[in-house]
């Protein structure tokens, strides 16, 4: 069967905008972790996010677009634009009805709908502007790729928190199966508006901390909850005999995902995440001594890492597989984390480094984890990256630098 | 009396739709033409009613096909009122 190969990657990161510029940055451990400029935080508990350095909308993207589309959105086109550049494709040269587009969401256009919100409050129902009836919900930056590039194939987009950009990853997967010679997929979030930053708060897994070093500590002692971010990354794929054919090897293979959903709280049962990896890693082919890295999913709540440690010592046994959480420095980008840490993933294959952790000092009783917390040089062949979703959901995805077929 | 020229209309594009209008080029030119879709429409029409306290039914908008026909309906309408 057909692999499907990664051959575009765009970044819209907090510690970089452009693939390289986040690459360059995270094997650097710089952080794009700050005080909160979108609006003025002064008056709510959490006031750190990260947010994507020097995006103007304005030079990205159309100018028709700006007004009709969210922030989220603008940057998801920004990022499209760089995959398919990186991946050598002029969409308007493939046949419109092959090509499909499957991102995840998480917020929607709150901060276009927190402004529309307050016109309606202000002025009255007449000044609401026309295009909050499409740019607010889940699918419009689904819709405006497609639209803008002619991808008129069978598109989705898929709501699962932080989980949801592996699993529109592996729907892509399924359109490339069914016949599409090309799928953008990915996602990205930018919630960072008071209505946004709201709805955030009350998980209560947000951390208050004002110290950008300090505020998010996934699998360490102090761990105090993580910091909001906003952007992600867009992939394109294909399949690996199309991208073969005109000479593109590709950055590697989507080789299997597998999702869960958790048991009830309460029910003492194990939660599903071991379950998702160890379904990925089966329809790959993979054994775990095959892993050469886990990006995990690092929520930085101090019971949730111990689960996490848990599910993969389980897999793997104690401190047996390298793990890194390069979302520390961009905090956790929601719809958006889970794809730019297979971006991230898909960059330490191509250039046989392990992107670190930053921040953590000391780890957690129950979190003996072989934590990377310097860049890592070592051959990257498979890696695996976790993602769990609010409310329950628990995604995996195996990937592989060589060619695998997805069982 | 208040009027509606192609100069306001073109301020109100580039506002609504966020692109590069002058008065010259939209005068000759339909909506569509322009790019603008059934809701750039919807919405260049609701910010003439909010700025020029001037109703344009939904009927009426589907009507309005271009800048021109734009323009002549709600200066007919401010003339009226």
């Amino acid at each position: 069967m057909t692999a499907a190969l990664v051959t575009g990657l765009g970044v819209a990161a907090p510690n970089g905008l452009g693939t390289e510029e986040y690459w360059s940055a995270t094997l650097a451990g710089r952080t794009g972790i700050g005080r909160i400029t979108r609006f003025d935080p002064e008056r709510y508990p959490v006031r750190l996010a990260g947010e994507v350095p020097g995006f103007a909308a304005a030079e990205a993207i159309p100018g028709r677009l700006i007004p009709q589309t969210d922030h989220w959105t603008h940057l998801a086109l920004a990022a499209t634009d760089m995959a398919l550049d990186d991946a050598g494709v002029d969409p308007a040269e493939l046949p419109e009805y092959e090509m499909t587009v499957v991102t995840a969401s998480s917020s929607g256009g709150t901060e276009f709908g927190q402004r529309e919100i307050e016109r309606l409050w202000d002025k009255g129902p007449g000044w609401v502007g026309a295009y909050q009836s499409i740019a607010w919900f889940y699918a419009a930056t689904t819709g405006q790729v497609s639209i803008r590039h002619g991808m008129r194939g069978p598109c989705g987009v898929i709501c699962a928190e932080q989980a949801g950009g592996l699993d529109a990853a592996a729907h892509a997967v399924r359109m490339l199966r069914s016949g599409a010679r090309l799928a953008v997929t990915g996602g990205t979030d930018a919630s960072l508006c008071p209505y946004g930053l709201v709805a955030q708060l009350a998980t209560g897994a947000l951390s208050t901390s004002d110290d950008p070093g300090r505020a998010y500590l996934p699998f360490d002692r102090e761990a105090s909850g993580y910091v909001p971010g906003e952007g992600g990354a867009m992939l394109v794929i294909e399949p690996d005999d199309v991208a073969r054919a005109r000479g593109v090897h590709g950055y590697g293979c989507l080789a299997g995902h597998g999702a869960t959903f958790d048991p009830p709280p309460g029910s003492g049962r194990e939660p599903g995440l071991r379950r998702a990896a160890e379904i990925a890693l089966d329809r790959a082919g993979l054994a775990p001594r095959d892993v050469d890295v886990v990006f995990a999913d690092a929520l930085g709540v101090p019971a949730r890492d111990r689960e996490e440690a848990r599910a993969i010592e389980a897999l793997f046994g104690p401190r047996a597989v390298p793990v890194t959480a390069p979302k520390t420095m961009t905090g956790r980008l929601y719809a958006g984390g889970a794809a730019l840490d297979m971006a991230a993933a898909l960059l330490a294959m191509r250039d046989g480094v392990v992107p670190p952790t930053v921040g953590v000092t000391e780890l957690a009783d129950g979190c003996g984890l072989d934590l990377v917390r310097e860049p890592r040089e070592m051959p990257v062949r498979a890696a695996l990256v976790l993602a769990r979703g609010h409310g329950g959901f628990n995604s995996a995805v195996a990937l592989t630098a060589v060619r695998r077929t997805q069982n | 009396m208040a009027r509606l020229t192609f100069e306001d209309l073109a301020g109100i594009m580039r506002e609504c739709a966020g692109a590069d209008e002058s008065a010259d080029l939209i005068a000759g030119m339909t909506f569509e033409e322009l790019g603008c879709d059934s809701l750039a429409v919807l919405q260049i029409a609701s910010q003439i009613q909010n700025r020029y306290q001037v109703k344009i039914p939904d009927e009426a908008i589907e009507e309005l096909t271009s800048p021109t026909s734009m323009v002549d309906y709600v200066n007919q309408r401010l003339a009226a009122a």
